[in-house]
């Protein structure tokens, strides 16, 4: 008696959240991108992925009846998957690399030809026809016009880059799309009802869950294996080699789920997790109560769980200064949200205690491994080398324009081959000194011009001071990732939400 | 019946759908399947590496002696030498240039480059530029501001390596070729005089020691011994038929230490001249360029 009736309460609880995703969501288009995810997720080719991408594409364009709409949706699930055919450039012979980890290889880079890929030059062109469709009347925040501006000089500066110029423009391109994804979704909202584009968002943000939930997976199983899983779909054959320096234990594994290396990932995860936040605190008063718990909670627990496997250092410090900032602005606020959360949890008793004993093993080996950073042989010493060459060549006669987008090792390699880059042919671990390496000074200019502005609708924006706290915190916690590795968070995920949001104020 | 209303039913749901598609919609979708299978047709298809020896003429046509490379251009062929493609990738590059010293202004000239070519598996050729690459062909590869002409010898995934060998070769310098001589004046000298040997300001430079460097510096010829013979004129005279020393001849006799390269089962000096009785190879050393005739071959090894 006592089972069926909570055989009979789960299935009522089961009906009403999938009636809820079907009320709010355009459900159809929700359950294709879950399918495409899944069933490519283990596809057993690049070429199968090609011919899914494909075939999602398609049937995406058949639900929406509207190519901006299937570019809106699909761009982030395409993105996920990013493998096709490598393109492969040597930047460093082998005879110029002294280090073990590239021994024998010397060092690459490379762009994959990929469905996202193709993709962003789709969205590229069909921009370029709606502005012109619409007679060149170009209507955008001050902020997106400051943006272009600096993609304007990062064209530039790839074109005149003296050393793989084609590569560089193919990543200013990749890049460049996102802003192009943002200002497509903008024009989709300007046709739509509020009722529409809420629509639209809560089918966003339940993507984004999808896909939060899809590689939060594949990060358990690969802590679970510790090992990559052999997917087609990773980007890697086998986990990035750490404890070459000496604040790393070897016995610690460090997840990298559908990224390159657990940095990125870590840096995918908090754009993510600030994106969901601020998508949510949009739409929740118009989605189901019981939906919207489990939307915020899953996503909030995955992340953190995810970022903290990751061992990302500047992640946990990302998360640690937005915590402080909502404990200075908004402690009422967190305070709700910290009793809220442990409220929903405490019915989830063993999974957090195997966690948190986990946990307990790794992070005190991580934090006390940190202190040797400022040894000889710790991360310390060579991020200050890595720096006097960064500024060396900042300096040099292209501080104006930049060496172009991604050619900062073969320019540095250029500049001082006997240099650090012998033993460390990597990127600068700091995103702004890449920038002005890269892009030059008068582009780091405008870009800071572009931030002032959209800082500045932030504060200006008819919201709760919760979700222009998190809009901000988000962005501080991109630059913070930014300050310690070698990502240009120029456009991350929760900056582009940002500025959807910011124009879809009358929802 | 029942089959075509259901094929009806969704004609009708696919042709609603797709109803207020417009313009724009179509050729974003026209876009992206058309970059998805210029993808699949070019860049998907199997890219590779080869490197590709050539022997240099200096046009297209047949290697006539005159058409060989001259010195002037091969110096212009340097190792290192790449071209890039659209997207920075290095599509040729010069490995190696190779040659023999000929004693004249034409090269016996090699190259070797790396080709970035696109195999097909169907045909089992590898192309570059559209363009297949096949043995035996002419072919043309523009190096930046350079034109490399010439005709394939090998087109494989390493470098061309040739068995090599040492040979102890015995010849004599035949007098005709040495001088510069007229076909009348070859008829009196040498069917008439019955002349052998060849000049002394010749001969007497002709000392064992003497070594023939390749293009690489190493030495693919080496004098062992020369005797030496007072040249000789033989004559008929009031039916009489005489043999006279010449005091301004020598009869030359050499012994060479000869390194040469195994092709199709045979052994070629410089790649060219079989090693073979009675053939004739070319010997530079320094400014001394002479012709011997072999007349004895046996190998070292």
């Amino acid at each position: 008696m006592m089972k069926a009736k909570i055989r009979d309460y789960s299935n009522n609880m089961y009906k009403r959240f999938i009636r809820g995703i079907m009320l709010v969501s355009e459900y159809k288009v929700l359950l294709l991108t879950y399918l495409y995810l899944i069933i490519t997720l283990f596809s057993p080719s690049h070429k199968i992925v090609f011919i899914l991408s494909a075939l999602y594409f398609l049937l995406l364009f058949f639900l929406t009846g509207s190519i901006i709409n299937t570019i809106f949706y699909s761009f982030y699930p395409f993105w996920l998957f990013r493998v096709g055919r490598d393109f492969v450039f040597e930047v460093v012979p082998k005879e110029g690399v002294a280090s073990p980890l590239y021994w024998g290889e010397g060092r690459s880079l490379g762009f994959v030809f990929s469905p996202f890929f193709i993709l962003v030059a789709t969205s590229l062109v069909i921009y370029f026809f709606i502005i012109l469709k619409d007679r060149l009347r170009f209507s955008v925040p001050v902020f997106v016009i400051f943006f272009l501006i600096t993609y304007v000089l990062h064209f530039l500066s790839a074109i005149n880059s003296p050393y793989l110029g084609g590569l560089s423009l193919i990543y200013t391109i990749h890049e460049f799309s996102f802003l192009i994804w943002m200002l497509i979704g903008l024009s989709i909202f300007k046709k739509l009802q509020s009722f529409k584009k809420n629509k639209i968002l809560t089918t966003l943000l339940l993507i984004l869950f999808g896909m939060l939930i899809l590689e939060s997976s594949v990060v358990f199983l690969q802590v679970a294996k510790r090992s990559v899983l052999g997917l087609k779909v990773e980007k890697v054959a086998s986990i990035p080699y750490f404890r070459a320096g000496a604040e790393e234990s070897g016995l610690s594994f460090r997840p990298v789920g559908l990224s390159y290396h657990p940095n990125e990932l870590a840096n995918w995860y908090v754009a993510a997790v600030f994106a969901i936040f601020l998508l949510w605190y949009k739409i929740k008063d118009t989605i189901p109560k019981n939906l919207a718990h489990f939307l915020i909670v899953s996503s909030a627990t995955l992340s953190l769980v995810v970022i903290l496997l990751t061992l990302s250092r500047s992640a946990y410090l990302a998360l640690f200064i937005t915590i402080v900032i909502f404990w200075l602005f908004d402690r009422a606020n967190l305070i709700k949200s910290v009793k809220f959360l442990s409220s929903y949890l405490k019915n989830f008793k063993v999974p957090i205690l195997l966690i948190f004993i986990y946990f307990s093993f790794i992070l005190p080996g991580r934090i006390y491994g940190s202190l040797y950073s400022f040894s000889e042989t710790g991360g310390l010493k060579t991020r200050l080398e890595q720096l006097k060459e960064a500024l060396n060549l900042i300096r040099s006669p292209s501080f104006l324009t930049g060496v172009g987008e991604g050619m900062y090792i073969p320019a540095l390699y250029d500049f001082n081959p006997q240099g650090n880059i012998r033993f460390f042919p990597e990127d600068i671990h700091n995103g702004f000194l890449l920038f002005l390496a890269e892009r030059g000074i008068v582009a780091f200019f405008i870009y800071l011009v572009a931030i002032y502005f959209l800082l500045r609708s932030i504060i200006k924006y008819e919201q709760s001071k919760t979700v222009r706290l998190l809009m901000i915190g988000g962005l501080i916690s991109n630059y913070i990732m930014m300050l310690f590795q070698p990502f240009i968070n120029t456009l991350p995920l929760n900056l582009l939400i940002t500025g959807l949001l910011l124009k879809t104020k009358k929802i | 019946m029942n089959r075509s209303r259901n094929f009806d039913k969704y004609f009708t749901l696919f042709t609603k759908r797709f109803k207020g598609v417009g313009w724009l919609d179509a050729l974003g979708v026209a876009i992206f399947f058309f970059i998805l299978f210029s993808g699949v047709f070019f860049l998907l298809r199997r890219g590779s590496e080869v490197i590709v020896t050539m022997r240099l003429l200096e046009r297209n046509s047949p290697d006539f002696y005159f058409n060989l490379p001259r010195h002037f251009y091969v110096e212009n062929l340097r190792p290192g030498m790449k071209e890039t493609d659209e997207a920075g990738r290095n599509a040729l590059e010069i490995l190696e240039v190779f040659s023999y010293p000929t004693g004249e202004i034409y090269q016996e000239a090699y190259i070797t480059l790396r080709v970035k070519t696109v195999f097909n598996k169907k045909t089992g050729q590898h192309s570059f530029n559209g363009k297949p690459l096949l043995n035996g062909d002419y072919y043309t590869f523009r190096l930046k501001d350079i034109v490399i002409n010439g005709i394939i010898i090998d087109i494989s995934d390493k470098p061309l390596v040739r068995e090599k060998k040492a040979f102890q070769v015995e010849g004599y310098l035949d007098p005709t070729d040495h001088e510069v001589l007229t076909t009348n004046q070859e008829i009196i000298l040498y069917k008439d005089y019955g002349v052998t040997g060849i000049k002394n300001y010749l001969a007497e430079k002709i000392v064992p020691g003497l070594k023939m460097y390749d293009g690489k510096g190493e030495v693919i010829a080496e004098v062992i011994s020369a005797s030496k013979l007072p040249g000789r004129r033989s004559m008929a005279q009031n039916n009489q038929y005489f043999t006279v020393s010449d005091s301004e001849r020598v009869e030359v006799k050499l012994t060479f230490e000869l390194t040469a390269e195994k092709i199709n089962d045979s052994f070629y000096f410089q790649k060219l001249t079989p090693l073979l009785i009675g053939r004739k190879f070319n010997f530079v050393s320094g400014y001394l360029s002479i012709k011997p005739t072999i007349t004895s071959v046996k190998s070292l090894d």
